[in-house]
């Protein structure tokens, strides 16, 4: 057994006093970052990776990675309390989430957020182990033809994430899609929408959209309301999941586990698509999908695997293929090479005590993540207990701080004020922001591998329909487009019948 | 007397030399440099290249100057952003800019740019991972001259990758087909790692790629290099031709880099960081960790650096405009 011999190597070195040590700081501040809004991963490592060049390679890597796997945890714990999504992957887990703070079971939300992240988290980490290489090959057979038809599966996937009338969710897609023209364009280098602002030459940032549309948003109407938010308080007693909860939970954290760990070996962006993915399968699963939205445990169980899974499993491009998939990985690509490491397919043979020791950090880490989370969640429900008045100007303060540190710039502090006024706009016209989101994150990632598609094929449509996997993401969308399109042809003849 | 007495008085000899005496005379001494702590600001990512490059010479000099030397990143708008922070700073050599061959380029191809070299005293250049010109491992080429056969007998049809308009990459691709008389089709990514899976597949014929990142995939065999886009050969690399070697010289671009001030900063402030950047080059300790990242340095200071962001500007300003680059 090759594999357990690498295994128990790579828990040898994990396991020193040190790097366990390193390791709980690093889930601890990952967790910490994760819960304030805003400050995420990205900025956090940047402003450590200078700190780590006294340690010794291994150290610093599994610190750095336990920073990006606890915001993943820490980041649905802000969603869930005060509906801030401080990363991309847990917009989804607000719309649930926060409707179950809501109903006052705020603790089972936290409670199932970390277990099936736990779960989820050791899962991926087997997979790396075992799956790494194979995964790695599966990736590269991801062109841009590809990863146009996967997109274009999310985009109508994300007209399931609304609840109300499916004309807004449209809308809101569409609207989400324009703000995602903004900034400049890959192959001509011409700049859009930017009005001379070099602010907005990379486009909004996703930390502005989504910190205004949620967050401040939300705080507005909060305010308008006026200091009714006791329904936070009434079941305090029952902080725990509940055995139906469980019961309700482990097929969802099963499916978005498989869902996140194959979305987030793809390298262009598909660890993105990963709790949205999860999201729209449950609600199509669920007998009754009107829960959805309104505080449906599933919808939060299996968002949270997912984007835990695709955390992981997204460390595989890095690892096999030397490919950051993201900008965090892009980030320990830098704290390799400050180390003299050259990421890529010889790290696994050359250094195998760092590759396998970072693999068997992660589950040291995930079962740091849990002992520390799950006492947590009660110091999190009190915190729900400190009146508004008092909590509203922090969340303010810790958003401001949190879009100030992704680019030191004061202007897109403004831009998410701004955000926040047009999310308190949507609320009063009962438009749900998350598809916006989606088309804003989804957009430029379509339109990118649209043209490199064409331009590849010299303007050869047919390459989508031509290439296999790419068909049959085209097909899956098709089906998903009649599965919307049926229930909806049904009830309108059930009401042209009515009208008989 | 010791080097770096020595050092200084070389660069305020040559100073003088070029009449930059005279009323400056009267500007703080060097002693006042540096009075509190230093900021480089890096106008990329933090964690890319040019971080890892500058926080290897910022750490060395935090320690000669006793003073604490941060690395901040500034990133957007292609350097731009990162580029007016310093230009808009006091001219007082605590704060400072790694800039690069965008600061030559942008206001050739944005003119909203506020930034051009004349806002900047250079200092001296830094070191960058050249870029390497390569194929697929499947593709049928083993050399240069035989990439550029195969491109002339299918012009217009082999895909080459665009990381960036504007770039070295780009930029030397641009520069190479008009040496060579070969017209390839280029395909725009977002930054030079998305592309490498479209190498692999096959779906790419042809890339501009800096080594740090194709190192990796040239030892394990899938990519194979046809020369090295630089004046020399690389030290960890030793078979790889330079692109002068292989035929086509006018396609050496390195994807520089420097220390800049804001312009004005007094001249005996401009003379010591540059000196001491000089010393702190020399180390062993930066030698073998800049070895390690394949990154090479032209070794410019002052003056000689200013006169080699000109030629770069002339030179851009003429393929830029030859080549039709220019957005509209």
């Amino acid at each position: 057994m090759e594999l357990l011999s690498q295994l128990s190597q790579g828990f040898a070195a994990a396991l020193s006093f040190g790097n366990i040590a390193y390791c709980l700081v690093g889930v601890t501040l990952g967790t910490l970052i994760g819960v304030l809004p805003g400050i995420g991963p990205v900025a956090t490592i940047a402003m450590l990776l200078p700190a780590t060049y006294g340690l010794p390679p291994l150290s610093a890597l599994i610190m750095l990675a336990g920073i990006y796997y606890g915001a993943q945890y820490g980041g649905s714990t802000s969603a869930i309390l005060v509906n801030l999504p401080g990363e991309s992957s847990s917009v989804v887990t607000c719309l649930d989430g926060h409707a179950m703070a809501r109903q006052g079971r705020a603790g089972a939300a936290l409670g199932i957020a970390a277990l099936g992240s736990f779960f989820a988290g050791s899962v991926a980490t087997l997979i790396i182990a075992v799956l790494a290489a194979p995964l790695a090959e599966l990736a590269l057979k991801f062109g841009p033809a590809e990863y146009f038809s996967l997109m274009v599966l999310g985009l109508v996937a994300a007209v399931v994430l609304a609840n109300g009338s499916l004309i807004k969710a449209i809308a809101m897609i569409i609207l989400g899609l324009l703000l995602g023209l903004v900034g400049t364009d890959v192959n001509s280098g011409v700049e859009r929408f930017t009005f001379g602002i070099p602010e907005l030459s990379d486009g909004f940032g996703f930390v502005v959209v989504s910190m205004g549309l949620f967050g401040i948003a939300e705080i507005i109407y909060n305010l308008e309301k006026g200091e009714k938010r006791d329904f936070f308080a009434t079941s305090v007693g029952g902080i725990w999941p509940s055995r139906d909860d469980f019961r309700q939970s482990w097929k969802p954290v099963l499916r978005g586990t498989t869902l996140g760990s194959i979305l987030g070996v793809l390298p262009g962006g598909g660890a993105i698509l990963s709790s949205f993915a999860a999201y729209t399968l449950e609600k199509r699963l669920a007998k009754d999908s009107s829960r959805f939205g309104k505080g449906a445990i599933e919808g939060v169980a299996a968002p949270e695997a997912a984007n835990n899974a695709g955390a992981q499993t997204s460390f595989i491009p890095l690892l096999t293929l030397g490919i950051p998939p993201n900008a965090v990985m892009a980030l320990m690509v830098g704290a390799m090479m400050i180390h003299g490491i050259v990421p890529g397919p010889q790290v696994m043979t050359e250094r195998p005590e760092l590759f396998w020791g970072l693999i068997a950090s992660m589950w040291i880490g995930n079962a740091l993540l849990v002992l520390l989370n799950l006492p947590l969640i009660g110091i999190w429900i009190r915190l729900l207990k400190v009146p508004y008045r008092l909590l509203y100007p922090a969340i303010l303060l810790f958003c401001c701080v949190g879009v100030y540190s992704v680019n030191q710039s004061a202007l897109e502090v403004a831009f998410t004020v701004g955000f926040g006024l047009l999310g308190y706009l949507f609320i009063k016209l009962d438009c749900e922001p998350a598809p916006l989101l989606l088309g804003f994150v989804l957009g430029p990632l379509m339109e990118e591998n649209l043209r490199r598609a064409l331009l590849l094929a010299r303007g050869d449509a047919t390459v989508f329909f031509t290439r296999p996997l790419s068909l049959g993401l085209l097909v899956a969308t098709l089906l998903l487009v009649l599965i919307l399109v049926l229930p909806k042809v049904r009830q309108t003849r059930e009401v042209a019948f009515q009208e008989d | 007397m010791n080097p770096l007495r020595r050092t200084l008085l070389k660069t305020a000899l040559a100073g003088a030399g070029l009449g930059l005496t005279g009323p400056l005379l009267a500007a703080p001494t060097p002693a006042a440099f540096p009075g509190r702590t230093v900021k480089v600001i890096v106008p990329y990512p933090a964690g890319g290249v040019v971080d890892v490059v500058t926080r290897i010479v910022t750490e060395h000099l935090s320690s000669l100057w006793g003073q604490p030397v941060i690395v901040e990143s500034r990133p957007g708008a292609n350097g731009n952003i990162g580029a007016d922070a310093v230009r808009t700073a006091p001219p007082d050599g605590h704060t400072l800019l790694v800039g690069s061959l965008f600061l030559a380029v942008n206001p050739l191809l944005d003119k909203n740019a506020k930034v051009s070299p004349r806002d900047f005293a250079a200092i001296g250049s830094l070191g960058m991972p050249p870029n390497l010109l390569v194929v697929p491992a499947a593709s049928p080429v083993r050399t240069l001259k035989e990439f550029v056969a195969l491109a002339k007998r299918r012009p217009g049809e082999l895909n080459a990758a665009n990381p960036g308009v504007g770039s070295s990459n780009h930029l030397g691709t641009e520069i190479f087909q008009a040496e060579a008389g070969i017209d390839l089709n280029l395909v725009g990514y977002k930054g030079q790692p998305p592309f490498i899976p479209d190498l692999f597949n096959g779906q790419l014929d042809f890339a501009f790629v800096t080594v740090a990142l194709a190192a990796t995939h040239i030892r394990s065999g899938k990519l194979r290099p046809l020369a090295v886009s630089y004046s020399e050969r690389l030290k960890s690399f030793p078979e790889i031709p330079t692109v002068a070697e292989a035929g086509y010289p006018q396609s050496a671009v390195l994807p520089w880099n420097g220390l800049f001030a804001p312009a004005g900063t007094p001249a005996p402030v401009l003379a010591r960081i540059a000196g001491d950047l000089e010393r702190v080059l020399k180390l062993p300790d930066v030698q073998q960790r800049y070895d390690g990242l394949d990154a090479v340095n032209p070794g410019l200071q002052q003056a000689a650096f200013e006169r080699f962001v000109s030629s770069e500007e002339s030179r851009w300003r003429r393929v830029i405009t030859e080549r039709k680059i220019k957005p509209e």
